[in-house]
């Protein structure tokens, strides 16, 4: 079969196809545009009418520097831009809570287990995890999307692994938290037949585990709904990024994460460089139209966008608009 | 029947004297030190295995490491941790060893 060598679906017609499409998630390999790309389609999406937030997960945040407004103390209108606003998830606040909430629990179960040895550096070792920033981001993330205070959320998401743990998270953390469920309904039940007594106690602990158990099929509920969530791909026409977001679709199939479709970005467009061209830049445009060649044959029909190469870098909402433009041809 | 000489009677009442003693004095503390053992012991099962009984710990990276050691411990762990202390059992009512 031979592949394509036009866009057969647009990321216009894409979303025309999937009117409910709430939850844009951009990502790739780091340095290909993603939030650029982020920015230029939350702007779209405000331009059409609908309230959106432009919000960013990736821990080394840059919107702040795309909008050159700083953005990271909470949700921020952007002047000049009706139904726009941007936020950089911080997450040390998010730490610092569920830090004491585990050391809470921690505390509460000892008294429960009716351990009075104080072990206060034990309970505080627990709050240690290297993984705390990750799942703070996810809980953060979640609560934006169960909030549900707007229409259209973008997320610039860090560069693809981590998306792909963040997003990924939604299941590693079902099948905990079902895990944990067990053994706490097993504990109940063992202790209430090993109790002389048979008090009937108050379990916090369940209740927590069950209410986190809601969250987490909320979200994982959202994030595989092919009709709400679409992840999108960018690339350039390089071989390293191309080859990392072939590896990754994959990935996001095994988690049920619609993948939307692929955007190749800093394509350098031929006609509007003219003639008289230097040796240097054609060399690099028959690099580029090799990977190209890649690119139609590995996402056939996956390609809802090419967005050329711009002769100044995408920064400030003017240059947004353009690449919003060349984004949603 | 041979008499017990002097030495065999002194060395029993020493016996006698020291276990005496040492139910006195030390008998108590070293009781303590082991209960205090076993309570540590089990705040750190909770720490770095509190999933298993239900606690929301994130799982450290060690405690796959750990496991192998804690393996034979698990099962007396969950179970000391469900067993519900009835008021005679309690910290004020014990009678540390008597």
């Amino acid at each position: 079969m031979r592949a394509e060598t036009a866009i057969t679906t647009s990321m216009r017609q894409y979303l025309g196809g999937h009117p409910g499409l709430k939850f844009f998630f951009l990502g790739g390999k780091g340095g290909v545009g993603k939030t650029a790309l982020a920015g230029a389609t939350a702007l779209w999406l405000a331009g059409e009418g609908k309230r959106t937030l432009l919000a960013s997960t990736n821990p080394v945040h840059s919107l702040s520097g795309l909008l050159g407004q700083n953005v990271s103390g909470g949700h921020t209108a952007i002047p000049g831009v009706p139904n726009l606003w941007a936020y950089e998830i911080d997450t040390r606040e998010t730490i610092e809570r569920s830090k004491k909430e585990i050391r809470e629990k921690i505390q509460w179960f000892l008294k429960f287990a009716d351990i009075s040895t104080k072990a206060d550096d034990f309970v505080e070792s627990a709050t240690m995890n290297p993984a705390f920033e990750e799942s703070a981001m996810f809980e953060n993330m979640v609560e934006l999307m169960l909030k549900n205070e707007y229409e259209a959320y973008v997320f610039d998401t860090a560069p693809t692994a981590n998306a792909r743990r963040l997003l990924g998270m939604s299941k590693v953390y079902s099948l905990w938290v079902d895990k944990m469920l067990k053994s706490r309904q097993e504990a109940r039940t063992l202790r209430e037949m090993l109790s002389f007594t048979k008090k009937k106690e108050e379990d916090p602990l369940l209740e927590y585990l069950l209410q986190f158990r809601t969250r987490m099929g909320q979200a994982r509920q959202l994030l595989t709904n092919a009709q709400k969530t679409a992840f999108f791909f960018v690339t350039l026409p390089e071989a390293l990024p191309i080859a990392v977001i072939t590896r990754f679709i994959g990935w996001f199939h095994d988690f049920g994460i619609p993948v939307g479709g692929v955007v190749v970005n800093m394509v350098m467009d031929r006609q509007a460089i003219g003639s008289g061209v230097p040796e240097f830049v054609l060399n690099r445009m028959q690099m580029q139209d090799d990977h190209m060649k890649t690119i139609w044959e590995k996402f056939d029909g996956n390609v809802r966008a090419i967005v050329p190469l711009f002769d100044q870098e995408v920064r400030g909402v003017a240059m947004l608009r353009q690449t919003a433009q060349a984004l949603f041809r | 029947m041979p008499t017990r000489g002097f030495a065999d009677r002194f060395g029993a009442a020493w016996e006698a004297v020291r276990q005496f003693m040492y139910g006195l004095t030390g008998h108590e503390f070293a009781r303590h030190a082991v209960e205090m053992r076993h309570e540590m012991e089990a705040v750190f099962m909770v720490v770095t295995m509190g999933d298993l009984i239900g606690v929301p710990v994130l799982p450290p990276i060690y405690s796959l490491r750990l496991l192998p050691y804690v393996v034979p411990e698990i099962a007396t762990w969950k179970r000391h941790m469900v067993r519900r202390k009835e008021f005679w059992e309690k910290e004020e009512y014990d009678m540390h060893g008597v």
